[in-house]
């Protein structure tokens, strides 16, 4: 039984004329996508290897300076674009492309992609992820809302029960179809998605992650056949069951937008001059102008003797300015390890309150795992803002240890050379592994898994429950 | 009043209820928001204004021949701030507003390539998704709930083989089409437009200029609400079953509010050309290592980095501004140029947009309300414009005495002025925006006009 309703669902979708206009809208959409998604990675990638050849050859070619010269001088950290940004640019846009890297300050990631965009529409651009998430579900949505309804309307559903079908049978059948479908959809779209990816020599792709991109869809589609089949088996109508799957399509699209706002009202972030006097207060003036630097000093003085088996820091002939300023460094990473990290817990905040949004909406958990996968979230633009702070810190300590070590009574009058600045390392990214993003997202596919569960259970119930009245 | 309200059915009410309650939501935030930007700007206005008032006495005690430290009224520490305050009716549609930078500080030590130079603390995430505003729900929320409401004034009756009688009964399919669809529609355009009022009233003190943006942000509405009110009557006359109806209303509403914008936003994404930040960076980077090379006390020329510092510290070195005022001078030269040219392109795909936004209404609605209002990515270009052309102005005259290693004259102090942004609306695109929804809705009602007769006729 379930196989002939399996059978007759996929003949009839086929059949279907809406089926294969919206599927051949749906595939055109995603080619054009697909191509602008490779174009903005190959631009994004260009531009950003221009940027760091010159940032590194400015960098080379400083000439002669003083250590803590060339600290101020600083360095750039520019983002890596993901590959699979081009399938799922995320926060890229509205996040800092870059972070100064400087003695004394940590800077948080600036300038944004997305302030240099003629903004002509405050919806979302089109991307294969936008696509897959937005679009495909709501041709699910037109597709799917008569499955069962249409049956009842008909009077078909009385012959099944008539002929001792059972409901778990029917929904099972509409299931499988649905998962059939899906797949398709899933591995169709996806891998036309990242196709132009591979042809971009310079970019690898780690295809476990697009793996996992394809499994998350799949899980997706099922959950939304899963939810348009219940709304469907449901309510008396097709008009009523049309207008209830728009709407939870229309609540789960938009509904973030509302999650959105209040999140970030509930957890504000701290103004940017509130900020900047913050860090002049905690992290400088008490280390220059107040009290703070002689136990500093002293503390880092004796953590330097110690590890040169050293009684006295003449003895090792240390400059004492770079010993101060280290010490300083020493100091105002605590601090910006508070403040910083007061900041990035606020952003964590408004990201678990989108989160729990993603239990009440299938589509936006599905955004959120893509984004992850795709390392275009917040997470991983606080892992890179993290790692750019924490090749500052090895510079500075690496330019003020080479003054400590070096400049004697010269001081801020030894200077260093190109032999110094070469052996200060590029900034290198590393992405988070895959494992520990699907770690980070269990929320949203336990969301989206139990989604699934749900809606198949409680579609079988209403079904059953209706299947007895309508045989009586 | 209450017979007017009793004709609605509970559906409809509710579908009233949940859009008067999305307004005001969106308008509450709205104020709030613009509110707390004029309490933010304030504060640093009065900073400044202490600051410069301390520089202003400092360099009147040194014409008066009193002696006076070099660091103090120093040509480089004159500070002006700019601001670029909330749009006049920016509380409905602050969506993205935190985007760019609307306030900075201008003085020797800036280039204009680091003028906006901040702490970008926001949410990435919350500025992708925005917030909510009365913009967002005129454009994506209005259309839908108009949808909702009148895609089954005639479905339903022809459904039901009612239009037939009503039609032998002398009942014309047009009259009834149209008093329904206006009966139900009327009710979102007044919460829109009282909404308007009470956001404006709200937001303070009103003037000329932000009267007339209010009449054209009225105008906007109403007329992309008259477009939604066409667009729903020919999808009524069309569908002869509900099921149709709501099926066509859903995938127009999907078309013209999702898939059109975006396909218009993508062709501007494709085929114009915007300075990217980091090839800026790039280039102000290698500028500022040119200049050094150049400057003969580099160590004092890194130091303009940290202005802040140094005036804290009071230095005392001549060289030293004289050396960071060469090193943003060569910064600007560098950089200057390749910001004029991204200010024209930004003008000319502004031009450009006006012509291709006829083959997207909601797009033309969008930049027609943001323009009024006085919001987004333009009027940000235009306060980075003529932020810089301020600055050049302040660059030249303190460069000069800077050069000279003396202090400016009150005269010259006075000439640098203070930086004021002036507002400007790009009439053009909000009328030609409602002039396209108009006509569009004459068109759209006339068909809609012409199939209502037609149904008459094949009834009788």
């Amino acid at each position: 039984m379930i196989l002939a309703i399996l059978r007759k669902e996929l003949h009839e979708l086929l059949a279907d004329r809406k089926f294969r206009i919206l599927f051949a809208v749906a595939f055109l959409l995603t080619v054009i996508a697909a191509m602008e998604g490779w174009q903005r990675l190959a631009q994004d990638a260009s531009l950003r290897s221009e940027a760091s050849r010159i940032e590194r050859e400015t960098w080379l070619n400083q000439g002669e300076a003083n250590p803590h010269d060339a600290a101020h001088f600083g360095r750039y950290a520019l983002r890596e674009i993901p590959a699979l940004s081009a399938f799922d640019p995320g926060i890229l846009d509205y996040s800092g492309a870059s972070v100064w890297l400087e003695a004394h300050f940590q800077n948080p990631a600036s300038n944004r992609r997305a302030e240099n965009r003629i903004d002509s529409y405050p919806l979302a651009s089109v991307t294969p992820a936008w696509l897959l998430s937005v679009i495909v579900p709501l041709v699910l949505v037109i597709l799917l809302f008569g499955t069962v309804v249409a049956e009842r309307e008909r009077g078909t559903l009385r012959f099944l029960w008539v002929q001792n079908a059972r409901p778990v049978q029917l929904i099972l059948g509409k299931f499988s179809s649905a998962l059939i479908i899906a797949a398709l959809l899933a591995a169709l779209f996806v891998s036309l998605s990242c196709m132009p990816i591979v042809f971009y020599q310079d970019v690898t792709i780690d295809w476990l992650s697009v793996l996992a991109l394809a499994v998350c869809y799949f899980i997706a589609y099922v959950c939304i056949c899963g939810v348009i089949t219940l709304i469907s088996s449901v309510v008396r109508t097709s008009h009523t069951a049309f207008w209830l799957a728009a709407l939870f399509w229309v609540t789960t699209v938009f509904g973030p937008l509302l999650v959105a706002q209040a999140a970030k009202e509930l957890h504000p972030v701290p103004r940017d001059r509130d900020f900047g006097a913050a860090i002049q207060q905690e992290a400088q003036a008490p280390f220059w102008l107040g009290a703070a630097q002689y136990e500093e000093v002293a503390i880092y003085e004796a953590e330097v003797m110690t590890r040169h088996r050293a009684l006295d820091a003449k003895e090792l002939g240390l400059n004492r300015d770079a010993l101060v300023l280290q010490a300083h460094e020493r100091f105002a990473n605590r601090v910006y390890d508070r403040l910083y990290g007061e900041l990035y817990n606020t952003h964590v905040q408004q990201e678990s309150v989108l989160r729990s949004a993603s239990l009440f909406s299938p589509i936006f958990a599905l955004q959120r795992i893509s984004r992850g996968i795709a390392r275009t979230d917040t997470s991983a633009q606080i892992h890179f803002a993290e790692s750019a702070e924490q090749h500052r810190r090895d510079i500075i300590e690496q330019l003020n240890e080479d003054m400590m070590y070096n400049a004697g009574e010269e001081s801020f009058r030894y200077v260093a050379d190109r032999d110094l600045w070469q052996t200060v390392d590029d900034f290198e990214y590393e992405s988070p592994p895959l494992n520990e993003v699907l770690k980070r997202y269990r929320l949203e596919l336990t969301s989206l898994v139990l989604w699934t569960l749900l809606s198949f259970i409680l579609a079988a119930v209403a079904l059953q429950l209706r299947s007895r009245a309508e045989v009586k | 009043m209450v017979v007017y309200v009793a004709s609605f059915s509970v559906g409809q009410l509710l579908v009233f209820g949940a859009f008067a309650l999305l307004v005001c939501f969106a308008v509450i935030g709205g104020v709030q928001w613009k509110t707390g930007v004029l309490e933010e700007q304030a504060q640093p206005s009065q900073e400044v204004a202490e600051s410069r008032a301390a520089w202003f006495e400092s360099l009147e005690l040194s014409a008066t021949g009193t002696s006076v430290s070099p660091a103090l009224a120093h040509p480089m520490n004159l500070p002006v701030l700019v601001l670029k305050p909330p749009g006049p009716l920016g509380q409905f549609s602050h969506r993205r507003e935190d985007l760019h930078p609307s306030a900075g500080v201008v003085n020797g030590f800036s280039n204009e390539a680091l003028i906006f130079r901040r702490y970008e603390l926001e949410s990435p995430v919350s500025l992708l998704h925005g917030g909510l505003d009365l913009l967002l729900v005129v454009l994506v929320v209005m259309p839908l709930a108009l949808c909702l409401l009148n895609y089954n004034h005639l479905a339903s009756e022809r459904e039901q083989g009612r239009l037939s009688v009503l039609v032998i009964q002398g009942a014309r399919p047009a009259g009834i089409l149209f008093s329904r669809t206006l009966q139900c529609s009327t009710p979102l355009l007044v919460i829109l437009v009282f909404a308007s009022v009470v956001g404006t009233v709200l937001s303070g003190p009103t003037d000329l200029s932000t009267l007339v943006r209010f009449i054209l942000w009225c105008t906007v509405i109403f007329a992309y609400w008259c477009f939604w009110v066409a667009i729903c009557s020919l999808v009524a006359t069309k569908c002869a079953n509900s099921i149709n109806a709501a099926l066509a209303s859903v995938s127009v509403w999907i078309l013209i509010v999702v898939i059109l914008p975006s396909g218009l936003q993508f062709g501007m994404d494709r085929f114009t050309e915007s300075a990217s930040k980091v090839h800026l960076l790039a280039l102000a980077r290698s500028a500022e290592a040119d200049a050094l090379g150049s400057v003969d006390q580099r160590a004092e020329a890194l130091m303009a980095q940290h202005s802040t510092e140094i005036s804290h510290l009071k230095i005392e070195a001549p060289t030293y501004y004289r050396s960071a005022y060469v090193a943003n001078a060569s910064i600007n030269d560098r950089v200057g140029g390749l910001l004029d040219a991204h200010a024209q392109k930004v003008k000319t795909n502004h031009l450009r947009l006006d012509i291709v936004q006829a083959f997207s209404p909601a797009t033309a609605a969008f930049r027609a309300l943001q323009e009024s209002s006085g919001a987004g990515y333009l009027r940000a270009s235009n306060f980075e414009h003529q932020v810089r052309s301020f600055f050049r102005h302040y660059f030249e005259l303190v460069g000069v005495a800077t050069l000279q290693g003396r202090r400016l004259t009150l005269d010259e102090a006075e000439e640098i002025g203070t930086f004021n942004y002036r507002e400007s609306v790009a009439t053009s695109t909000v009328l030609s925006a409602i002039a396209v929804l108009l006509v569009l809705s004459a068109l759209l009602l006339f068909h809609a006009n012409a199939t209502a007769r037609k149904l008459e006729v094949s009834h009788l």
